[in-house]
């Protein structure tokens, strides 16, 4: 029998053996209590001073954690910017451009695969890598290279936040490139849409008339941004977008001929790619009344990007200072400039156009090989091999064409030409926009605006405002004439090409992109709104293959007319009323068809339907009736449509928005003859009984009482712990209200900026909290304030002790940051 | 001087366990010792949270907190047993 000495000596000894030599000895250096590397961030403290290769510089912060930094000069700046951004989004910025890089898996796993797939391919890193070459011989390289430096500083000499203790591992240097990258990211979200292959697909599976029906080329409505009436263009008819182009009526597929060209086989690509396409709800609000109009007679303005609602916030605010600048606003972590906000001069802010800036090609194929008019060119090829962490790594097979790059998907091959594969001078733009001097300055620096294409309202404190477009949006060209973007073209056949077109390259800024002067835009307007909606009824050129659905455009213009039609002036307070404003137009429109439809329904469905009758249409947290308005929406789509797409295999991503959805008569095939066989004739009432009989029946399972029951917050952190995602607050809104908030898909109001020039101060709010670190107190601070529609004035931290200090070290050098 | 070890690596929440162990007559009594000095690790650790104001969010933080509990209520009993490497002293009875 052996001894108790044995036994014990065999257990500690297998214990400690175990505890060493297993996996278990990296999970004890990361949670051990008092030495575990996680806890470092919950104790650790900032340096009150930092050595800087730039100059002096100073951070003070306010009690939300937002930090007012201010240098001697601009590098010396954005040095100290860098090192506030690592200090307070470090991982974030890992994870933007390890997504844009396509080597997430090597920090996450198996589940990032397919992203790292699809970033590969469309080698967003060369594109990042092409803008940098076009900037980094300006002021603005400059300042991106002291930004790195500043990054790096704190990387190399911090406390790595708590993700990459938990996920084990370090990250890589910061460069500029990742900046660029940043960017394209950015412009990615905004405008990489392959609604053009979804058309193809869904009128080859359902039919032109149905896919005309889920994808219109234009909605009928009256409130483009421009309306006429001092604006360079006019509006006011009903006639389509760029009248004189080809139309896209008769060509749909693009029927070309060979192995890549079945466009009923583009089904599983589309779907593959809809995971990493422009999220349908992205959108923005804006507006910009007048000083002629006010109160004060200064000009007002107001913005609100609907961007993606997580923890932490998309945005990062701050306020930056150097001698002869002043500039306050939001920035995106891993890129120094303020990119939405106000500056000495003046105040701006964007909104998405939704211009179409993507083309998809097929090609005639043989071996590797494509056809491009009359000759053979190969594929330009590169094997990549994704590492994985704890996974089997995988080869991705990299392949280019004259378009651009070529995305694959079981065997069905397209091309894909995108206006961000190119070198872009936006960062030039937004840095001198942060800079510049009124008006006519800055409306010069955004013809350098080249990717997103964006809605620009500006407002200066002379009183002048403007609203302009910026981004490159290509003339296609085919057979001589200018096309329309909004079909697959053959790119065996030269169709829809692009002059002055240079993925991964810099392009010909002269030859084939829509003129910066010839673009829609307006100067010292009354006023003016853009939700994302057609911007003119008559452009000169092909905009965009599609808008977002009018509804809070005609929301914020009938505010803006009425206002303006009253005695009253505009002030600020109306300007925040608006921005807060509930009111959803859905309801007004369909509200009516859903009460007359309740001979229709049963007893409970009725009892749940009567809530709507008298209802004011707010989207109120305290509101039975938005609940139920709510809920009946999502069950109606699926009523209507589900039936025919289950039959043909098309997923949610074919659903078209709900101005289309709700506009569908009672006469409508997809009731009286549904585009598919076997899906029988429906009557609209019935239709509608059946989605309130859902809705009644999904409320009791639910337990719903009111809207902001159902309406909180769940916006989390991409890494799936719970403790990481912030808390679920009630809230007020929908998805088409002007106070923004998509519940199902976590988007909404990113930033609410309420800028003016009547010396009281601007204001602003973030979903969230200004400091990505688990364990600050300003992880979430601005949540409550957020879903509560309340505000924090734009005030910078210009006294008291700094937080850090950057002083001038003989031994400080630039962090060893290289250029690429 | 446990505790100090427990701050360097988590090997020291062993050590520190063997040491409180080994000032102890019995095997058993040391293991109950090994336990009070794991109490005492995590109420150290708690203050350094109370001390700067993250304790709230230390709680919430679910799979983790446990991990960070369940170590020292192992490791310090597990390196108080080292006492049984060592004959027991004999009791004043003896």
């Amino acid at each position: 029998m052996p001894s108790r000495r044995s036994v014990i000596a065999t257990l500690l000894g297998g214990t400690i053996g175990g505890a060493t030599l297993t996996d278990a000895r990296s999970y004890l250096d990361r949670f051990a209590p008092l030495s575990g590397e996680v806890w470092g961030g919950a104790t650790a403290d900032t340096p009150d001073r930092v050595a800087t290769p730039y100059g002096r510089a100073t951070v003070r912060y306010d009690d939300a954690g937002i930090p007012t930094v201010a240098g001697a000069n601009e590098q010396s700046l954005y040095f100290a910017v860098g090192y506030v951004h690592a200090a307070d989004r470090l991982f974030e910025m890992d994870l933007i451009r390890r997504r844009m890089r396509g080597t997430l898996s090597a920090a996450v796993g198996e589940r990032t695969v397919e992203s790292d797939r699809f970033h590969r391919q469309m080698d967003f890193l060369g594109a990042a890598e092409a803008s940098w070459r076009a900037v980094r011989d300006t002021p603005t390289g400059d300042a991106m290279r002291a930004y790195a430096a500043g990054v790096e500083a704190h990387r190399t000499s911090e406390a790595l936040p708590l993700e990459f203790r938990l996920l084990d591992y370090e990250p890589t240097a910061w460069t500029p490139v990742d900046s660029m990258l940043v960017e394209k990211q950015i412009s990615w979200g905004l405008t990489g849409s392959f609604r053009t292959l979804r058309r193809t697909v869904a009128a080859e599976t359902l039919g032109e008339s149905a896919a005309a029906t889920l994808f219109p080329d234009r909605m009928d409505h009256d409130v483009p941004i421009l309306r006429g009436g001092g604006q360079r263009e006019s509006g006011g008819n009903d006639s389509a977008d760029a009248p004189a182009l080809a139309s896209s009526d008769d060509s749909t597929g693009g029927g070309p001929v060979g192995s890549d060209t079945g466009s009923s086989d583009l089904a599983p690509l589309g779907s593959w790619l809809d995971d990493f396409e422009t999220d349908p709800g992205v959108g923005s609000n804006s507006w910009l009344v007048s000083g002629e109009h006010t109160d004060s007679g200064r000009p007002l303005l107001a913005n609100d990007p609907h961007l993606t609602l997580m923890a932490p916030p998309v945005w990062y605010q701050m306020h930056q200072r150097h001698p002869g600048t002043r500039v306050a606003g939001v920035t995106f972590p891993g890129v120094p400039f303020v990119v939405i906000g106000e500056n000495s001069a003046g105040a701006w802010g964007f909104t998405n156009v939704g211009a179409d800036v993507l083309d998809v090609y097929t090609y005639e194929t043989r071996d590797d090989e494509y056809k491009y008019g009359d000759e053979w060119r190969s594929f330009d090829t590169e094997e990549q091999f994704i590492e994985v962490s704890d996974g089997d790594d995988r080869t991705v097979t990299v392949r280019k064409t004259v378009h651009g790059p070529v995305l694959e998907r079981e065997g069905q091959r397209v091309g894909v030409a995108w206006t961000g594969l190119q070198a872009s001078r936006t960062a030039v733009a937004v840095h001198e926009l942060d800079r510049s001097d009124g008006r006519e300055d800055a409306l010069e620096t955004l013809r350098k605006f080249d990717t997103p294409t964006q809605n620009v309202v500006y407002a200066d404190r002379d009183g002048n405002t403007a609203y302009t477009m910026t981004g490159l949006i290509p003339v296609r060209e085919g057979d001589g004439e200018s096309v329309r973007g909004d079909r697959v073209f053959d790119g065996s056949a030269r169709e829809g090409e692009w002059p002055g077109y240079e993925p991964y390259g810099e392009p010909d800024r002269e030859t084939g992109w829509i003129p910066f002067d010839e673009k829609p835009g307006v100067r010292d307007p009354s006023y003016v709104g853009t939700a994302n909606q057609r911007v003119v009824d008559d452009p000169e050129y092909y905009l965009s293959e599609a808008y977002s659905a009018p509804f809070r455009a005609r929301r914020i213009d009938d505010l803006l007319d009425e206002r303006a039609a009253a005695d009253e002036p505009f002030d600020f307070e109306f300007l925040r009323r608006v921005q807060r404003d509930v009111l959803d137009e859905r309801a007004r429109s369909f509200v009516p068809v859903i009460l007359d439809a309740r001979d229709a329904m049963g007893d409970r469905a009725r009892r749940v339907a009567d809530r709507l009758d008298g209802w004011d249409y707010r989207m109120d947290r305290d509101s039975r009736a938005a609940l139920v308005f709510a809920r009946f929406v999502a069950h109606y789509r699926r009523a209507v449509f589900d039936p025919v797409f289950d039959a043909v295999g098309l997923d949610d991503s074919y659903y078209p928005n709900d101005w289309v959805l709700l506009g569908l008569g009672p006469d409508s095939p997809w009731f009286t003859d549904p585009p598919v066989d076997g899906v029988a004739e429906r009557d609209r009432p019935a239709v509608v009984a059946a989605a309130m009989g859902a809705t009644a029946s999904g409320i009791d399972e639910e337990g719903y009482e009111t809207y902001g029951d159902y309406n909180r917050t769940a916006f989390d952190h991409p890494f799936g712990l719970a403790f990481l995602n912030y808390p679920r607050l009630p809230t007020d809104g929908s998805p088409h209200t002007v106070r923004n908030f998509r519940k199902e898909s976590a988007v909404g109001s990113s930033f609410r900026l309420l800028a003016r020039f009547d010396g009281e101060p601007s204001v602003g709010i973030l979903p969230g909290g200004n400091d990505g670190e688990y364990f600050s107190d300003h992880y979430s601070d601005q949540l409550r304030a957020w879903a509560d529609a309340e505000y924090r004035p734009l005030r910078p931290t210009t006294s008291g002790e700094p937080a850090v200090r950057f002083e001038p070290s003989d031994s400080a050098d630039t962090g060893g940051v290289s250029s690429e | 001087m446990g505790v100090g070890l427990a701050t360097v690596h988590w090997v020291g929440l062993l050590a520190g366990g063997a040491l409180v162990g080994l000032c102890w007559p019995s095997l058993r009594r040391a293991v109950a010792a090994g336990f009070g000095f794991s109490v005492v690790v995590l109420a150290v650790f708690a203050v350094r949270f109370v001390l700067s104001g993250t304790l709230d969010q230390y709680l919430a933080m679910g799979p983790l907190l446990a991990v960070s509990v369940a170590v020292p209520l192992v490791a310090g009993p597990l390196g108080a047993t080292a006492r049984g490497l060592v004959p027991d002293a004999p009791s004043d009875d003896e």
